[in-house]
């Protein structure tokens, strides 16, 4: 340990550079490649330039238009435009008709016709109306409301034009007098100028409306009650044959009339009297429809309650016969079936259209009955809010059922559901309407006559969309 | 002959509701009109071509039939078109007036 520190002379020491060394040089050599040039020659493609003429059309204005053809082109035409022009201003056709957006459900009153009281002292009511075949005419029959023995009231048909213009709420602008009380009216359907009329003595009655004087075509009295069905039947025996007349009474006899317009003759054609089935009595009737798909069928409602389908092609002898002018005429039990019937008065029978099985009556007993045919049975039985007076089916609607009652309640029922449609209001203000008849009109739109028993007849449009389930 | 032409469409339009008459030529050009311009080309060209359409549907029924008179009942207007094999007419009446 002391050596190490001894005091001593040590010989020098190189230290090498660690950062510079010798340069060295050392000759090289590299040869490069010769550059090289290639030559190559490319084709460009050839185009040429064609021109294209075009013909400039001309483009060809009022001034190239032959004035010459143009003006007999338009006098020839123009009287036959001035002719639909004036034929349009006159047109009614389209006065009733409403688009069905803007109508909505809206049930309106039209006009009010109030039937001329010249015998204040009877108490008269509406007893029958009927709209003409191309509903530019109501009929309506009047009646006193009460008969105590003999009809010795001043009967009177009256006839009211509904497409007129004017003023509607107004008297008739027609009016035929009757030796009795009117209880049935039927317009021809094919000719609107051809009206019967049935009274309470059991007189029918067919006119001529042609002339100002209405002719008198026929009238003879051999029902011996009041006639309560009139109905001009189409293709009766054979088709295409011309309308005859059928008039059912209360003395239960029913009356097949022929016409003939150009001879000015009404004829009996046939005559039929229901009976019972147990002891052959006549049977009243209260009301009748024939068959639209059959002519020779129709149902009978009949006292006692029960419907009666009736066929005049039966040849069933009665004992009863009818005196004509000069011989007895025989007549015929045209009863096929009795169904069971209402357990009050059977007030209304009516086919569904179009359906060859179905067929309707209501009663006084709160009962509309939809019957088959086929199977002669009620198919379902709608259960009515109030007693009905009577029956109207919707041609436009054959599943529709009107009925009404005595208060005034018009109510519409599906006859194949069943189910009751909200009721029509009709309360114009002075509350609800008496009613003694209805009658709908079925064309652009429906109208309702409303026969009052204070003698009024109120006319009523009713949009189609009422006869919708889905309407509320 | 020019005159002869715009006195009968005086004539028409002189005539109760009416609001417009229009001829078109065969290529459906309005050649006389009484209503404004764009109306007139409208008229023409949509009334031409239901004109030739109701035609082809008339004579595709019973080719010896043909169409003489087109009236159309709209909510506002009735429109009354008398087509030719040159000419169509087409009149515009209110019927309301």
């Amino acid at each position: 340990m002391s050596k190490a520190f001894a005091c001593g002379d040590v010989d020098s020491v190189d230290c090498p550079s660690s950062w510079l060394s010798n340069r060295s040089c050392q000759d090289n050599g590299a040869q490069t490649s010769g550059i090289t040039f290639e030559e190559s020659g490319v084709q460009s493609i050839t185009s040429t330039t064609v021109e294209v003429q075009t013909d400039v059309s001309e483009k060809q204005g009022p001034g190239s238009v032959d004035m010459t053809k143009l003006a007999a082109w338009l006098s020839k035409i123009t009287p036959r435009v001035i002719e639909e022009l004036e034929k349009n201003g006159r047109s009614r056709v389209f006065d009733e008709y409403k688009l069905q957006d803007t109508m909505g459900c809206c049930i309106k009153h039209l006009y009010t016709i109030g039937l001329e009281q010249s015998h204040p002292q009877y108490n008269f009511c509406t007893s029958a109306i009927d709209w003409s075949s191309t509903g530019g005419m109501l009929v309506i029959g009047r009646s006193a409301k009460e008969h105590s023995s003999w009809c010795d009231h001043p009967g009177s048909v009256f006839l009211h034009q509904t497409n007129r213009q004017e003023k509607k709420s107004e008297l008739p602008y027609r009016l035929l007098d009757v030796s009795s009380c009117v209880t049935a009216v039927s317009a021809h359907p094919n000719e609107s100028f051809i009206l019967a009329c049935g009274t309470y003595s059991g007189e029918v009655i067919v006119w001529n409306l042609q002339r100002d004087d209405p002719i008198v075509i026929g009238n003879m009295t051999l029902h011996s009650e009041a006639v309560i069905h009139m109905e001009w039947v189409q293709n009766y025996g054979v088709t295409n044959a011309r309308p005859v007349l059928a008039s059912a009474s209360r003395d239960g006899s029913v009356i097949i009339w022929t016409m003939k317009t150009s001879s000015n003759t009404l004829k009996v054609s046939q005559c039929f009297v229901l009976q019972t089935e147990k002891d052959a009595t006549d049977l009243g009737i209260i009301c009748a429809k024939f068959n639209p798909s059959n002519s020779s069928q129709f149902l009978a409602g009949v006292e006692g309650g029960s419907v009666a389908i009736c066929s005049t092609d039966s040849r069933r002898p009665c004992q009863r016969k009818r005196a004509l002018s000069n011989k007895d005429l025989d007549c015929c039990d045209p009863v096929l079936n009795f169904l069971d019937g209402h357990k009050g008065t059977v007030t209304g029978v009516q086919w569904v259209p179009g359906s060859k099985d179905l067929f309707l009556s209501c009663g006084t007993d709160l009962e509309l009955r939809v019957y088959s045919l086929t199977d002669l049975s009620v198919l379902r039985i709608i259960h009515l809010p109030q007693p009905s007076c009577g029956l109207e089916i919707i041609s436009s609607h054959p599943n529709i059922a009107v009925t009404w009652s005595s208060s005034g309640a018009i109510h519409l029922h599906d006859v194949h559901t069943a189910k009751m449609l909200p009721p029509l209001d009709m309360d114009n203000g002075i509350g609800k309407i008496p009613l003694s008849v209805v009658r709908v009109r079925t064309s652009s739109s429906q109208l309702f006559a409303l026969g009052s028993s204070e003698g009024k007849v109120f006319v009523w449009q009713v949009p189609h969309v009422n006869f919708s389930n889905n309407c509320t | 002959m020019a005159s002869e032409v715009e006195e009968t469409l005086k004539r028409i339009q002189a005539h109760k509701g009416v609001v417009g008459t229009i001829v078109v030529n065969a290529e459906g050009i309005p050649i006389k009109t009484t209503l404004d311009n764009t109306t007139t080309v409208q008229y023409a060209g949509l009334i031409g071509q239901l004109s030739d359409k109701a035609r082809s549907v008339v004579r595709d029924l019973d080719p010896t039939n043909d169409l003489t008179f087109l009236r159309i009942r709209t909510k506002k207007h009735e429109i009354m078109v008398a087509p030719d094999r040159e000419f169509i007419l087409i009149v515009i009446q209110n019927p309301m007036d």
